[in-house]
């Protein structure tokens, strides 16, 4: 562990030392605008490109493989073109050879397209179907909770029920196999759906309040909040802390709110919630206390 | 708490420190100062500076420039410039330093809904919900209002969340390891250094009500 | 199983990563546009550069639920097999990027436009202060 800490340190301080030299560089005065290089750069990188694009991509792969005879066919057009271009690029002629680099990539294209079943395969279509079906599912679930409470009457249940029968509609084409159909009834009961809820839920503001359940699952909520109140002490004076006095100050509440911390949870671990609640209360208090007096307000 | 628990916590709060030191101390602190005494504000003033913050010419940079873009490929110089691109748009403090809500309900920017169709609009949906939080620290309002202008229900149900009030646990600690509302904010959406714009239902003001 | 010094020096380890990571974010010139994602998982194996894919310039033009769809990207970097071959058939980036929507792919530069060593990541976030947990 020591050895780490050393190359950790030994790393930091080359760090510091080298930092300041990128910042300058990053401040130098704006650029002047970028000039094009001559064209025969830009033709020959061209030339590579297309070069792998023919021999060495996933398209040139695809093709290749195929056993697509005239796929292949094309392919040997693209690659004859492109021989011509570094022909026309060793004689200096840059548009010329540009203009083949062109004609290769578009015949390459082709090849592609050519061999590409140019469909989704099956396995993705179902898998989005699912992802889709989930979706709908529960935003049905949602509509029917909402419906319930909200007791709305006799139009929200036809429209449920064009939804469900849409829905079911859409099973019995995917056992069938016709998976596009399927997916088809599913997206329209998806816009039904959609719709359904905001005629119902439009314009709503629902108030999700703290009650537990438990005294034991207040507890747990405490926690989270102690532990994210901590982190902000990490977060809000990571730069204040290295003023000695605020650093002593904010240690001393930190120390406070840690040991009310492992009293709380000594307290929960016998079964005390009530008491631990009001403990943990305390401790996430001083970590507040903490960050006020390093001169950052946040309510809490 | 296992070893791999504790450096994960460890991390975390490496990570926390970080998005501390970028994005200003406190946004709490100078939220407060809004609506607080003057000695307050005082402080507030104090607590903004922060010699970590990147000044202005160090954000929004050109890809040739952020470090990421190769600045050695011709491509890199055709690409568009975020500072060029969020000239017009409202400005926020943090992430691309854009308001992305405002941007849209001001029709700054027009994103389509549908791939093809530049006319199809989504269907909005206003309902918010509040969530509690013990303490004075503002309770959290989660608007679907804002989130179905971009996002369809199932980018969110159920893949993050039950559609149920209350029926998820969500923790600062999980928004920070990138669940529930981090999956989004803190990747995309604005970070989770915008406290305001979560927790912005005072307690006070909802006794008020 | 881990031994006990084999743990220890993985935590040494992401320790010293994470203050790494920390450093970096502050004083290196690495100021990546909030929520450029990098997609490097084959693009260099096979020479070419790595994928810098912007949200904030997609994000002008479209509403995030046109990609993240079950058509086009899981919301998780990383998460999606995008190949070339894939991309020219209109999947991935090709369900735009095919001359009708946006431009198509012939200009590999404009997309393989990052520097060679990326990993896998969204930028300027966080997560990516540190090592990237999922
Ligand atoms: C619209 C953006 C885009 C354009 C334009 C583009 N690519 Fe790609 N390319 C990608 C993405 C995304 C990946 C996957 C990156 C990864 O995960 O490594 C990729 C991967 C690759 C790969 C490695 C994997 C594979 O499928 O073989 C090669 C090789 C490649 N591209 C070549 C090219 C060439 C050559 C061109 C120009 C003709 C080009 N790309 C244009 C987005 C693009
Ligand atoms: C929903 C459609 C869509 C998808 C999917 C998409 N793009 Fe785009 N992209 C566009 C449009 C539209 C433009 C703007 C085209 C124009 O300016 O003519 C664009 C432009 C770009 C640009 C140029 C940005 C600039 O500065 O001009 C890059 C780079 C790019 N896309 C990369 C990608 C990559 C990489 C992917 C896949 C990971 C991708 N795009 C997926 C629609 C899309
Ligand atoms: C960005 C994520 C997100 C999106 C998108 C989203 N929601 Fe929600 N939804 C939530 C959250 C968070 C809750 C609250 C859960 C909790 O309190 O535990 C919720 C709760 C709900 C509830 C429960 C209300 C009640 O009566 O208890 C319904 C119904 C709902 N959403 C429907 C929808 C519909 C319909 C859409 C699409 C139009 C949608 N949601 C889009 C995140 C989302
Ligand atoms: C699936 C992605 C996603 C998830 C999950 C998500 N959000 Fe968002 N949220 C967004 C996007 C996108 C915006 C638009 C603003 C932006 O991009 O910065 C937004 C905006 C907001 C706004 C509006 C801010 C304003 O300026 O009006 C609030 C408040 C908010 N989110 C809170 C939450 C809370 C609380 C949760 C968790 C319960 C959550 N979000 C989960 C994506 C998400
Ligand atoms: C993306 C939205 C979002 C942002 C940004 C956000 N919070 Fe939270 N916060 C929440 C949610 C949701 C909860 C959980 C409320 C509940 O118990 O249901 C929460 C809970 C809390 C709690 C109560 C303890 C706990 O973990 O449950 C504290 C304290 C807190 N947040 C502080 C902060 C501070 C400080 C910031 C700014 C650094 C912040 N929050 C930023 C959404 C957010
Ligand atoms: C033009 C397409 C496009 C649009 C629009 C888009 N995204 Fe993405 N998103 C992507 C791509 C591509 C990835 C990377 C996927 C990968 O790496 O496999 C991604 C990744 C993500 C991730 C995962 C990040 C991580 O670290 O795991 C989140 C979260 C996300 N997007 C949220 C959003 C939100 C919120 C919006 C709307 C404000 C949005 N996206 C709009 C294409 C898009």
């Amino acid at each position: 562990m020591t050895r780490w800490f050393m190359i950790l340190f030994a790393v930091l301080a080359f760090l510091s030392v080298s930092a300041p030299v990128p910042k300058a560089f990053a401040e130098e005065e704006p650029k002047a605008p970028p000039v094009l290089k001559p064209k025969k750069a830009g033709v020959e990188s061209r030339l590579e490109n297309v070069k792998r694009l023919l021999e060495v991509s996933s398209g040139a792969d695809r093709v290749k493989a195929s056993g697509n005879a005239d796929a292949i066919a094309k392919r040997e057009e693209a690659i004859a073109a492109m021989v011509l271009a570094e022909e026309s690029f060793k004689s200096k002629d840059y548009k010329e050879s540009n203009e083949f680099l062109g004609q290769a990539t578009t015949l390459m294209f082709e090849a592609v397209r050519m061999v590409g079943t140019g469909n989704v395969s099956k396995e993705k279509k179902l898998d989005d179907y699912n992802r889709r079906a989930a979706s709908v599912n529960i935003l049905l679930e949602a509509l029917e909770r909402i419906s319930t409470e909200k007791k709305s009457g006799r139009e929200v249940e036809t429209q449920k029920d064009a939804i469900e029968a849409k829905v079911a509609l859409s099973k019995t084409l995917l056992e069938e196999e016709k998976i596009e159909e399927a997916r088809r009834e599913l997206d329209e009961a998806y816009e039904l759906v959609k719709v359904s809820i905001e005629e119902l839920r439009g314009g709503d503001t629902l108030i999700r309040s703290l009650e537990f359940a438990t005294k034991e699952e207040e507890y747990d909520y405490e926690i989270d909040r102690n532990d994210t109140h901590r982190m902000l002490i990490d977060v809000l004076l990571k730069e204040k802390r290295k003023t000695e006095s605020i650093d002593n100050m904010v240690s001393k509440f930190v120390t406070q709110s840690e040991s009310l911390r492992k009293e709380a949870e000594a307290q929960a671990a016998k079964g005390d919630y009530e008491t631990a609640i009001a403990t943990l209360d305390r401790s996430t208090k001083e970590l507040v206390r903490a960050i006020r007096s390093a001169g950052v307000y946040i309510p809490g | 708490m296992s070893m791999k628990m504790r450096a994960l916590r460890i991390m975390l709060m490496i990570m926390l420190a970080t998005l501390y030191g970028l994005s200003g101390v406190g946004d709490l602190a100078r939220a407060e100062a809004e609506d607080s005494t003057p000695q307050i504000q005082r402080a507030a003033k104090v607590n903004t500076f922060n010699r970590l913050l990147k000044p202005p010419s160090e954000r929004n940079l050109p890809p040739a420039e952020d470090g990421i873009h190769d600045p050695t490929s011709e491509g890199t110089y055709l690409l568009q410039s975020p500072r060029e691109a969020f000239d017009s748009l409202p400005k926020s403090n943090s992430g691309n330093r854009v308001d992305w809500v405002k941007a849209l309900e001001e029709k700054y920017i027009e994103p389509r809904f549908d791939r093809f169709d530049p006319e199809k609009k989504p269907m909005v949906f206003d309902l918010n919900i509040v969530r509690e939080v013990k303490g004075s620290m503002p309770d959290v309002v989660y608007p679907h209002k804002q989130h179905t202008e971009w996002l369809d229900c199932s980018n969110c149900h159920p893949a993050i969340f039950i559609p149920q009030k209350g029926a998820n646990q969500i923790s600062m600690a999980s928004i920070l390891m990138g669940e529930m509302c981090g999956v989004c904010h803190g990747k995309v959406a604005f970070p989770v250094s915008e406290c305001r714009k979560c927790h912005s239902q005072n307690k006070t003001a909802e006794a008020k009500n | 199983m881990l031994t006990n010094p084999e743990k220890k020096h993985l935590i040494a380890s992401s320790v010293l990563f994470g203050i790494l990571s920390v450093w970096l974010v502050l004083s290196s010139p690495v100021a990546a546009e909030y929520a450029d994602v990098v997609l490097n998982k084959r693009a260099e194996k096979e020479g070419m550069r790595p994928v810098i894919f912007s949200h904030w310039f997609h994000r002008i033009r479209f509403r995030c639920k046109v990609c993240h769809s079950e058509l086009a990207f899981k919301m998780r970097a990383g998460a999606n097999e995008v190949t070339m071959a894939d991309i020219i058939e209109g999947r991935f980036c090709g369900m735009c990027h095919n001359g009708e929507v946006a431009w198509s792919v012939e200009n590999c530069d404009l997309c393989h436009s990052g520097k060679p060593g990326l990993e896998s990541q969204i930028k300027g976030s966080h997560e990516t202060g540190g090592p990237g947990i999922w």
